[in-house]
C-alpha cells in the first residue's frame, strides 16, 4: 500500500509539468485581459504560474525524499528504540520483582523453619532437664530414706544396748537392795526373771 | 529556413519558463531549514531527548496523531507523504513571518497545486482500493432515490471544488495576514509618534500570524487526511 | 524491627508497574494532537471560504463547459448553482464535523 500511495503520488507530480505548461498557455491568452489590470494581486499574475509550480514541483519533491529517507527513518528508529528499552526495563522491574517476591517467601519459611526447630530444641533441653531433675530428687530420697534406716537401726540397737545395761544395774540394784533388806541372797539368774518379769508387767 | 544565424539565438529549452524567483528561493530555504531541524535534532538521538531532539519528536508525534485520528491504522503508509506536505507548508508559513522573506503560500497557485496534487492522488488511492465502488462517495446513503439527478451532481462538484477551498483557505489566509501587518507597519511609519499604536497592534498581530501560519499547517494537513479517510474508509 | 519493617510493599510497586505499562501502550496507540483551537472566527472564515469555493468551482466550471460546448451562458449558470448548493453541502459538513468534534471533547473521546 505504501508503494502504491508513492506511485499516485508521483504520477501526480509527473503530470504537474503538464499542467504548468497548459497554465502557461492559458496565460499566454489571458494576458489581453490581464493587462487591464496589471496593477491587481500579483498572486494572480499568471506569468508567474509556471515557475511557482516548477519550482513547488521540486523542492516538494526534494523534501520529499529527504523525509522519507532520512528525517522518518532517523525519528522512527529511536522512537523505536526507546519504546523497546522502555518495554525491556519494564519486563527487568517485573522480574526482579519476582525474584524479589521469591527471596522474601524462602527468607520468610526459612525464618519460620528455625522457629519452629529452636522451639523443638527448647521443649528436648527443657524435658532432659526435668528427668534428670527427677532422677537426682529420686536417688537423693531413696539415699535420705536408706540413712534415716540406718539411724533408726543405730539408735534402736543403742537403746537395746542402753536397756540391757539398765537391766544389769536393775538386777545388781535389786539383788544388793534384796540382801540388803532381807538377807536373802538372790541368784543373779532370779533376779534376771523377775525384773523381766515386771518389766513385762509394766509395758 | 530563417537566417544561418539564428542557430545562434539564445532560448529556453523547456516549453515553459522556470525563473529561479524568489519564491522559488524561500521555498529552498524553507526545506533546507527543514531538513537543518531534523539533521540537527537527529543528529545523535539519545535515549533521553535533547531540546531539539524533542522539537522534531512532537512534530512527528503530532502529524502522526493527525493520521491515526483522521485516517486510523490505514493512513500509516501515507505518513511520509503527509509529513512532508506538513513541514512545507509549515515552513513556509513561518518563513513567511521573517521580514523580507517570500510567503510563497500566499500564492493561490503554489497552493493550489498542492490541493490538486492532494486530491488527485486520494482519488487515485479511492479508485485502487475501491475500484467503481468509489464512486459510491458521491451517492450519499440514505438519500431517496429520486433526488440523485440533482445530489450527485452537487456531490461531484462538491468533491471537485475540494481542491479550490483547500489551496483558497491557505493562501488567503497568508494574504490577509501579512496585507495587515504590512499595513500597520506603515502606519507605524506614517504616523510617527503615534505610531506606538498601531506598532503594538503590529506586535499583537505578529502572534496571532505565528499561530496561525501553525494552525493553517495543521488545517491543511488535516483536511487532506479528512479526504484520505474518505477514500480509503468510504463513509 | 518489628515483622512489618521487614515485609517489602509490593503493593506500591504493582501500581507504579500498571501505570508505566499503560503509560507505555498508550503512546503507541492515540497520541492525537489536542485539536485545533476552534475560535468563531476561525470557523467563520472556514464556512465562508467553502461558501465561496463553491461559487468559484461552480463558476470555473462552468465557464469552461461553455467555453467546450459553445453554449453560451447555459453551463455557467447551471454550474453557479450547483456549485453554490455544493459550497452549502461542504459547509454543512464542516459544521457537523464541528459539532461532533466539540461533543467528541466534552464526551467521550472517540474511538477510531
Amino acid at each position: 500500500m505504501r508503494r502504491f500511495g508513492s506511485a499516485a503520488f508521483g504520477w501526480c507530480v509527473a503530470t504537474l509539468p503538464l499542467a504548468a505548461l497548459a497554465a502557461t498557455e492559458a496565460a499566454d491568452e489571458m494576458v489581453e485581459v490581464d493587462a487591464q489590470h496589471a496593477e491587481g494581486m500579483p498572486q494572480l499574475d499568471p506569468d508567474t504560474f509556471a515557475s511557482q509550480i516548477f519550482w513547488l514541483v521540486v523542492f516538494f519533491a526534494l523534501l520529499y525524499w529527504l523525509v522519507s529517507r532520512k528525517i522518518l527513518p532517523a525519528i522512527e528508529q529511536i522512537l523505536e528504540t526507546r519504546r523497546r528499552r522502555i518495554a525491556d526495563d519494564l519486563d527487568r522491574a517485573a522480574a526482579l520483582r519476582a525474584e524479589a517476591e521469591e527471596a522474601y517467601t524462602r527468607y520468610e519459611s526459612g525464618l519460620a523453619d528455625a522457629h519452629a526447630a529452636a522451639q523443638a530444641r527448647l521443649a528436648e533441653v527443657r524435658e532432659r532437664v526435668q528427668t534428670e531433675q527427677a532422677e537426682r530428687q529420686a536417688k537423693l530420697d531413696a539415699d535420705l530414706a536408706a540413712r534415716a534406716k540406718e539411724a533408726q537401726q543405730r539408735i534402736r540397737a543403742a537403746r537395746e544396748q542402753a536397756l540391757a545395761g539398765i537391766d544389769s544395774v536393775a538386777v545388781e540394784a535389786a539383788r544388793a537392795a534384796t540382801s540388803r533388806l532381807i538377807g536373802v541372797d538372790v541368784g543373779e539368774d532370779e533376779a534376771r526373771r523377775a525384773m523381766q518379769a515386771v518389766r513385762g508387767e509394766a509395758a | 529556413m530563417a537566417s544561418p544565424i539564428e542557430q545562434f539565438q539564445v532560448k529556453p529549452v523547456l516549453p515553459f519558463d522556470v525563473t529561479f524567483t524568489n519564491s522559488a528561493f524561500a521555498m529552498a530555504v524553507a526545506v533546507g531549514a527543514a531538513y537543518l531541524l531534523f539533521s540537527r535534532g537527529m543528529r545523535d538521538p539519545g535515549m533521553i531527548p535533547s531540546r531539539i531532539q524533542s522539537v522534531c519528536e512532537m512534530i512527528y508525534e503530532f502529524v502522526r496523531g493527525i493520521i491515526d485520528e483522521n485516517v486510523g491504522r490505514e493512513g500509516r503508509p501515507y505518513l511520509p507523504v503527509v509529513f512532508t506536505l506538513f513541514l512545507f507548508i509549515l515552513f513556509g508559513n513561518l518563513l513567511g513571518m521573517v521580514p523580507g522573506f517570500f510567503t510563497f503560500t500566499s500564492h493561490i497557485i503554489v497552493t493550489f497545486t498542492m490541493a490538486v496534487v492532494v486530491v488527485g492522488s486520494v482519488t487515485l488511492i479511492g479508485i485502487a482500493r475501491h475500484g467503481t465502488h468509489f464512486f459510491s462517495l458521491f451517492a450519499p446513503a440514505g438519500a431517496p432515490k429520486f433526488i440523485y439527478p440533482i445530489l450527485v451532481p452537487i456531490e461531484i462538484i462538491s468533491y471537485l471544488i475540494r481542491p479550490i477551498s483547500l489551496s483558497v483557505r491557505l493562501a488567503v489566509n497568508m494574504t490577509a495576514g501579512h496585507i495587515m501587518l504590512k499595513s500597520f507597519a506603515g502606519f507605524t511609519v506614517a504616523m510617527g509618534v503615534f505610531g506606538i499604536l498601531p506598532l503594538v497592534a503590529a506586535v499583537g498581530l505578529t502572534g496571532l500570524e505565528i499561530v496561525i501560519a501553525i494552525l493553517q499547517a495543521y488545517v491543511f494537513t488535516v483536511l487532506s487526511c479528512l479526504y484520505l479517510n474518505d477514500a480509503i474508509n468510504l463513509h | 524491627m518489628s515483622e512489618d519493617d521487614r515485609k517489602p510493599d509490593f503493593g506500591a510497586f504493582d501500581a507504579r508497574m500498571a501505570r508505566l505499562k499503560a503509560a507505555e501502550t498508550g503512546s503507541d496507540g492515540k497520541a492525537g494532537p489536542e485539536g485545533e483551537p476552534k475560535a468563531a472566527t476561525h470557523a467563520g472564515l472556514h464556512i465562508g471560504i467553502e461558501l465561496v469555493a463553491g461559487v468559484i468551482g461552480g463558476a470555473l466550471l462552468g465557464y469552461f463547459l461553455d467555453a467546450w460546448l459553445d453554449t453560451g451562458p447555459l453551463w455557467l449558470i447551471v454550474m453557479l448553482v450547483l456549485g453554490s448548493a455544493a459550497g452549502m453541502l461542504n459547509a454543512h459538513r464542516y459544521i457537523k464535523r464541528l459539532d461532533r468534534e466539540r461533543s467528541d471533547k466534552s464526551g467521550t473521546p472517540k474511538a477510531g
